[in-house]
């Protein structure tokens, strides 16, 4: 498939249409600085004074070839739907090899961090746990009671920038009854993504 | 086990047959196990037999704090039979009737004892769904399984049932799943031992 982008986010584009290879190159280092720390006005700054242009020109084509760049991850375009697409833009041959290769590189990152964006409750990470027996309360003094208390990890993903992710521990705990309990519902739940159910889902949607 | 003064007091008045009938001492008993166990609260103690309000509600004090005290150290009947003929001049009779009680209660005092204090969310149940995820604003194929798990708690602290939810995907439940089961075969082991 081709991507269709907007009149204005094309015209945004073609400031780069025009320019040498090296400077793509660099327009693709910028862009990729936005996708990791976002934007960087004194970059654009400086950059707009070595082409003489109004900075406001710069900060728009680097957003262009964001864009560009997430929409075909968001489609997941092949690299030969990537290159008719860039191509019908009107990119030369040689512009369109170094946006190739820096799609290539970028696409599985990018479609990774794009699937993290919609889900915001957080996802497990790990669960550690360790059995005991409680000996005595204050309201109760000779007692034998098996406890199992766990530590689940429960981790936050956030977009692209790779530090930003943050984990909170929640401190759980239940008797013996109740984990042989829970592992079997678990358990069971995850026998029900392999059923002939969730297959026939999964091909009926592909 | 050691009871203070007053309560000792109560006790003593509560064995002596004078101050307290017998059809009275029953009612006592019947009152105090019902609020213990049941969490009823006997209302207006003083009326419970037409004599002497205070004597009745001082023996209920005594009455209630000795079956907690019982429970709480996990006290013997025997002992307690002993200790209330001798230490508090019970006759046999009531004193049969008072560990009769306390022997019958006694798992269900410590259970209600067991739930005074402080621990972590208790697990009580687990639920979950299952999705397969299409499509979503950021991504035009998504394609995979996602679960939402929901682990039902209650505590000490608070009557009400609460929850911990979160996401997995099938690797992460996989993960999940073993270290539980790991868990529940550790257990297995003890309570074979």
């Amino acid at each position: 498939m081709l991507l269709s982008l907007k009149d204005d986010q094309k015209q945004h584009l073609s400031v780069l249409i025009s320019q040498p290879t090296n400077v793509l190159q660099d327009f693709c280092k910028l862009a990729l600085d936005f996708l990791l720390k976002g934007p960087a006005p004194k970059l654009y700054q400086t950059a707009a004074q070595k082409l003489s242009v109004q900075p406001e020109i710069i900060r728009n084509a680097v957003e262009g070839l964001v864009n560009l760049i997430v929409e075909s991850c968001r489609h997941q375009l092949s690299d030969l739907d990537f290159r008719d697409s860039v191509l019908t833009l009107g990119f030369t041959e040689e512009h369109q090899e170094i946006l190739e290769v820096f799609y290539k590189e970028k696409k599985q990152e990018i479609h990774d961090a794009l699937s993290r964006l919609t889900l915001d409750l957080p996802h497990y990470y790990d669960l550690e746990w360790r059995f005991e027996v409680q000996l005595a309360s204050r309201a109760l003094q000779h007692q034998v009671t098996p406890l199992i208390t766990m530590n689940l990890t429960l981790e936050t993903k956030t977009a692209l920038a790779s530090g930003s992710t943050s984990r909170k521990n929640v401190i759980l705990q239940t008797d013996p009854t109740n984990l042989v309990h829970i592992a079997q519902v678990l358990e069971e739940a995850l026998r029900d993504s392999r059923s002939q159910h969730s297959r026939q889902i999964q091909r009926s949607f592909k | 086990m050691e009871l203070c003064v007053d309560i000792a007091a109560g006790l003593r008045l509560l064995g002596s047959p004078t101050a307290i009938t017998e059809d009275c001492f029953t009612k006592l008993l019947d009152a105090a196990i019902c609020a213990i166990v049941d969490g009823q609260k006997a209302t207006n103690v003083s009326q419970l037999c037409n004599s002497k309000g205070d004597a009745i509600k001082e023996c209920y004090a005594a009455v209630l704090s000795f079956l907690i005290e019982a429970a709480r150290h996990d006290a013997d009947p025997d002992t307690l039979s002993d200790t209330l003929l001798q230490d508090y001049n019970f006759n046999a009779q009531r004193s049969e009737k008072l560990v009769g009680i306390y022997r019958q209660h006694k798992t269900k005092l410590q259970a209600a004892l067991s739930h005074i204090g402080t621990n972590a969310p208790h697990i009580i149940d687990a639920s979950w769904t299952l999705d397969y995820c299409v499509k979503t604003t950021s991504l035009e194929q998504v394609g995979s399984f996602i679960y939402l798990i929901q682990f039902h708690t209650e505590s000490c602290e608070e009557d009400c049932v609460s929850s911990v939810k979160f996401l997995c995907t099938q690797e992460e439940l996989q993960d999940l799943v073993w270290k539980m089961r790991d868990a529940v075969r550790h257990v297995e082991k003890i309570a074979n031992m």
